[in-house]
């Protein structure tokens, strides 16, 4: 029997590669540092596990949207890897920012005209 | 204890990553032990309760072998060992060495096939099934083309492959491509 996902988790995901684009757009940061950072950001709404940040962060390495180094930090005993976006990934957010706010005004409009 | 515990989770990390190159593997769990220590930091030392909230560490490897694939060193492993266990299990060698382990030799390439496919994907698996039926079915055939050859020339007909054996064996050997390729699902990732 297929096993049904949760519609909520399925909602998140699709707005996980956005989600981290516009964090990282901010400044570099590392993994353990983007999963505290983008649950604050979104006051809890994008609380991500690390099965879901670590494979999406290397995917969108893989494709170039984002580059990786590693740094020593001050406050780590051991080097951090950080990501930061490429120019492909800041294009990749403007065209994924403008579709996002499409679809966003279409649905705020058809759910209020529901309620 | 805390070393222990981050240990424990970073080998389990590294089985999960089973197939993946030695390359992506030290640098996937370099990243993730580097995170753990941080949040380990963040944490005051509370290092039980950070392991305890962190994704179980095969699937997480499992998901980034989806992303990095398998390293070619375990593609070429399999590849080389299929046709040889194919080889093997060959049923007339039994005829000729009665106690050839045939049977033997056929679970283990079914075993290596299913193993094979599980780490290195779908095409790769049907690949290996592929390289392990590929012997088995031009034996089969070679066998009986030179046998007929044989009855023709000299009409000497003490060994003979009936229908039936031909059958099972080209079956048996065309389900492994087949296995493989169901056996090596795709695995779901986010992106």
């Amino acid at each position: 029997m297929a096993r049904r996902k949760d519609p909520v988790s399925e909602l998140r995901r699709g707005a996980l590669e956005l989600a981290l684009l516009a964090f990282l757009d901010a400044e570099p940061c590392f993994g353990g540092g983007i999963l505290g950072g983008l649950a604050e950001a979104t006051n809890g709404g994008l609380e991500l596990t690390e099965g879901a940040l670590y494979p999406a962060l290397h995917r969108l390495e893989k494709r170039g949207v984002l580059s990786s180094e590693w740094r020593e930090d001050a406050d780590a005993s051991r080097p951090r890897k950080y990501y930061s976006l490429t120019d492909a990934g800041r294009e990749r957010l403007l065209a994924l920012t403008a579709a996002w706010r499409s679809l966003s005004d279409g649905l705020t409009g058809l759910l209020g005209e529901s309620e | 204890m805390t070393q222990e515990l981050v240990d424990n989770y970073l080998r389990r990390l590294r089985r999960g990553l089973g197939g993946c190159s030695k390359k992506v593997k030290e640098s996937v769990v370099m990243e993730i032990a580097s995170d753990i220590d941080s949040r380990i930091q963040i944490s005051a030392g509370d290092s039980t309760s950070v392991i305890l909230s962190l994704e179980d560490p095969i699937d997480l490897g499992r998901a980034l072998r989806a992303v990095h694939g398998s390293g070619m060193s375990t593609r070429l492993r399999y590849m080389l060992v299929a046709p040889l266990l194919g080889f093997a299990s060959y049923p007339a060698f039994q005829s000729v060495i009665p106690s050839w382990p045939v049977n033997l030799c056929l679970l283990l390439g079914t075993i290596l096939v299913i193993r094979g496919a599980s780490l290195t994907g779908r095409i790769t698996g049907a690949i290996i099934g592929g390289l392990m039926a590929a012997p088995r079915i031009l034996l089969m055939l070679g066998t009986g083309a030179a046998l007929g050859f044989i009855q023709n020339a000299i009409g000497y007909e003490a060994w003979t492959i009936d229908g039936g054996t031909m059958f099972v064996v080209i079956l048996t050997s065309l389900m492994l491509p087949i296995l493989g390729f169901f056996i090596g699902k795709r695995v779901s990732s986010p992106l």
